[in-house]
């Protein structure tokens, strides 16, 4: 493997993307950003805004935008479903449903990826607009072995790298990672270079958080330490993971319907905007710190805090 | 020594131990053979009136006395601690009554005393080992309980089982081998090979690891054996266990990770010390000081390891963990090389492959990253060489079978 000399920015842009060809794909490579932005005010998205809302900060450089665009784009979505041994019985028949309805809300030029883990990750199918093997693969899924959670977002993050489209990577578990090799700080660190936003689905019963949520000024949490044993804390691995894509975390009971959850991420992933701007002013090379504004008095942001560029 | 003559008929318990006694002497290690079902017969409450007989008869062994000292000495015996007075007494009762333990006596006189213990040691051991087979054979589960077991999975519990009280009979009767059981090669074979047999199976019996470092506190193999299980306890599975016990107030046998990594870290360094050639447990070194931070000593003991050669497994492991402590230090490049070597050593591995996309994906290598992540999440496998940090925490137990038989033909050969 060697390093291309090129400009990496989170843009691959794909000619003609609102007509996805199921097997062939033209890509166009431009050097540019592209963010995905949500707004909200009171917790509702808000839509109907333009390029003149919004105001980007490159390495505190303020950008000219190219593009705003917002729901009719087709979207690619991973699935990563834990299906651990103890995601069993009800709690399995509950995620098979809530990941057919998801793929029922998908449109035909969207596409779509399952990925399981539990000790091990597999793809059980590619990211492609054929909705119905991934149904068939849910159907057939079955719950064994340990919980490789964060051997599972890396995979996943990097399977919907590979497509050219608006990427939308949601993740489901019900327990604490207890055999991943990847660690943390690798898999959060690839989250800030990879197109896409990851959202995560927590389920947990009630009595099993292990500590009380304690949430930073810039929105990510962690848990206090309830017992001697800490816990290994993937609610803050998830926090840390999903902030730094501009995405979030859906808490859901233990004993629930994690299908809800599903649905919200979805509908609220079509209604984020999609900003694209060629870096002006900034040096190329390393971290780019993102800061998004929209003049809109009450409104709040949620964007990736920032993305990696490779030097030129 | 000239047996007394019976005066009354031999009671259910010393025909037990008769029976016992006949067991340990003809029974072939490893086999499931009629000796061991005899041993896996016993009850619970035998086992511990068995132990007594056991105690008495090396007594008798090791001073045999005369005939009208005999009701006095078992009955010393009892005033000197055995928790067993009944029975204590029932034994010294019948003085100048055929005794079986003296039976008994004469057949360790044939056979020898260290033979008898070995012997004895090997039949428990293998009753407890060779359970399942035991229960096929006789047609049931074998009735054996002592301290609880409790299996762990996914970081909860997945039920309990009693331990087999086999495994501290022939514990105990190893210990009693003379004139020290610390010189004895058996012994020292006896806990490395079940204490990876249990380990091979992810079972850590911190009692068992206590009595062989009492024995043998400075033995490589068995300090490698007590960080290998240090370094399991502080496992995200092991840990998340242990915080739901603590929920409960309950305590496990083992305490936060930084703690159990300090420990174990403290085993592997006196294994390395001790024998610098001992490549497998500088590759554990390697990976509990990078769990601790201490990356580039890690980098420098993997390395050091991956040159120095081993099995594949051993190979794979330094050259995994090399990977990952590079990546940590930012030198990309040789964890590229790191994971790429150990895809060569295991072509049908996953991890590497998904470490080496995500390296391609930092380079900006998108063919590259496809390639690597095909092979990283291919369908599931089944066989340990398919993806050997599945197995990590028992793979230093591979050798538990090699060990076992070894111990089981010293346990029938000669006396050293």
């Amino acid at each position: 493997m060697k390093r291309r000399d090129v400009l990496l920015s989170p843009l691959v842009l794909v000619a003609g993307a609102a007509a996805r060809p199921a097997a062939q794909v033209f890509r166009a490579r431009v050097d540019g950003v592209r963010l995905d932005v949500l707004i909200t005010d009171g917790g509702r998205p808000v839509t109907g805004l333009t390029a003149a809302d919004f105001e980007v900060r490159d390495n505190g450089v303020p950008q000219q935008i190219d593009i705003v665009n917002i729901g009719d784009v087709p979207v690619s979505v991973v699935l990563a479903l834990d299906l651990s041994r103890s995601v069993s019985g009800p709690k399995l028949a509950a995620l098979r449903r809530a990941g057919s309805s998801l793929l029922d809300a998908l449109a035909p030029t969207d596409a779509v990826g399952l990925v399981s883990f539990n000790t091990a990750v597999v793809a059980e199918t590619p990211l492609s607009t054929d909705l119905a093997a991934t149904r068939r693969a849910l159907d057939a899924s079955v719950s064994r072995g340990d919980t490789a959670l964060v051997d599972a977002a890396l995979a996943a993050m990097l399977i919907g790298d590979t497509d050219a489209g608006r990427t939308l990577v949601v993740i489901f578990s019900d327990g604490v990672d207890t055999c991943s090799f990847s660690s943390d700080a690798v898999v959060i660190d690839t989250a800030k270079r990879v197109n896409g936003v990851v959202y995560a689905v927590r389920s947990r019963d009630a009595g099993s958080r292990g500590g009380e949520v304690l949430t930073d000024e810039s929105g990510v949490s962690r848990r206090s330490a309830s017992t001697r044993f800490m816990r290994r804390d993937d609610h803050e691995f998830l926090s840390h993971l999903t902030a730094a894509t501009g995405g979030r975390v859906v808490d859901v009971d233990g004993n629930g319907d994690p299908g809800p959850a599903f649905a919200q991420i979805l509908q609220e992933f079509r209604r984020r905007y999609v900003i694209t701007y060629t870096p002006t002013g900034v040096a190329g090379g390393g971290w780019h710190r993102l800061d998004v504004r929209v003049a809109r008095r009450g409104a709040r942001v949620q964007a990736r805090t920032g993305y990696f560029a490779a030097s030129r | 020594m000239h047996a007394a003559q019976p005066t009354s008929p031999p009671t259910p318990d010393e025909r037990a131990f008769s029976r016992w006694f006949a067991a340990v002497v003809d029974h072939r290690p490893g086999e499931v053979d009629a000796p061991l079902l005899v041993a896996a017969a016993l009850s619970t409450d035998g086992l511990r009136t068995l132990w007594v007989r056991v105690q008495l008869l090396l007594r008798v062994v090791d001073r045999p006395p005369a005939e009208f000292e005999r009701a006095l000495r078992v009955t010393a015996l009892d005033g000197a601690g055995l928790q067993i007075t009944n029975a204590t007494l029932r034994l010294a009762q019948p003085v100048g009554r055929r005794f079986v333990l003296e039976d008994a006596a004469l057949g360790v006189e044939r056979i020898g005393r260290t033979a008898m213990c070995r012997r004895a040691a090997m039949l428990h051991t293998d009753v407890a080992v060779l359970a399942a087979e035991i229960a096929a054979a006789a047609g049931g589960s074998v009735s054996t309980s002592a301290p609880l077991r409790v299996f762990v999975g996914d970081g909860a519990s997945l039920g309990a089982e009693n331990v087999s009280l086999h495994w501290e009979f022939a514990r105990r009767i190893a210990e009693q081998i003379l004139p020290d059981p610390r010189a004895d090669r058996f012994v020292r074979r006896w806990f490395r090979a079940t204490l990876l047999h249990a380990q091979a199976s992810e079972s850590f019996d911190s009692l068992q690891l206590r009595s062989a470092l009492r024995l043998f506190p400075d033995d490589p193999q068995l300090l490698f054996v007590a960080g290998c299980e240090r370094e399991a306890f502080a496992s995200p599975i092991f840990q998340e266990f242990a915080r739901q016990l603590d929920d409960a107030r309950m305590r496990p046998d083992f305490g936060p990770a930084d703690g159990e990594l300090r420990r174990a870290e403290a085993y592997f360094r006196r294994v390395v010390d001790a024998e610098p050639t001992f490549t497998e447990a500088a590759v554990h070194l390697g990976r509990v000081l990078g769990l601790q931070g201490e990356h580039a000593e890690a980098v420098r003991l993997l390395t050091a390891a991956l040159d120095a050669g081993g099995d594949a497994f051993v190979t794979y492991y330094a050259a995994l963990f090399l990977g990952a402590e590079c990546e940590a230090l930012q030198r990309l490049g040789d964890a590229q090389a790191a994971y790429e070597r150990a895809a060569q050593v295991m072509p049908r591995a996953r991890l590497p492959h998904l470490a080496l996309a995500h390296l391609a994906r930092q380079a900006g290598e998108r063919a590259d990253v496809v390639d690597r992540l095909k092979r990283a999440l291919a369908p599931v496998p089944d066989d340990p060489a398919d993806e050997p940090w599945y197995v990590y925490r028992r793979s230093h137990a591979r050798g538990a079978d090699a060990a076992l038989a070894e111990a089981r033909r010293l346990a029938t050969g000669a006396t050293p």
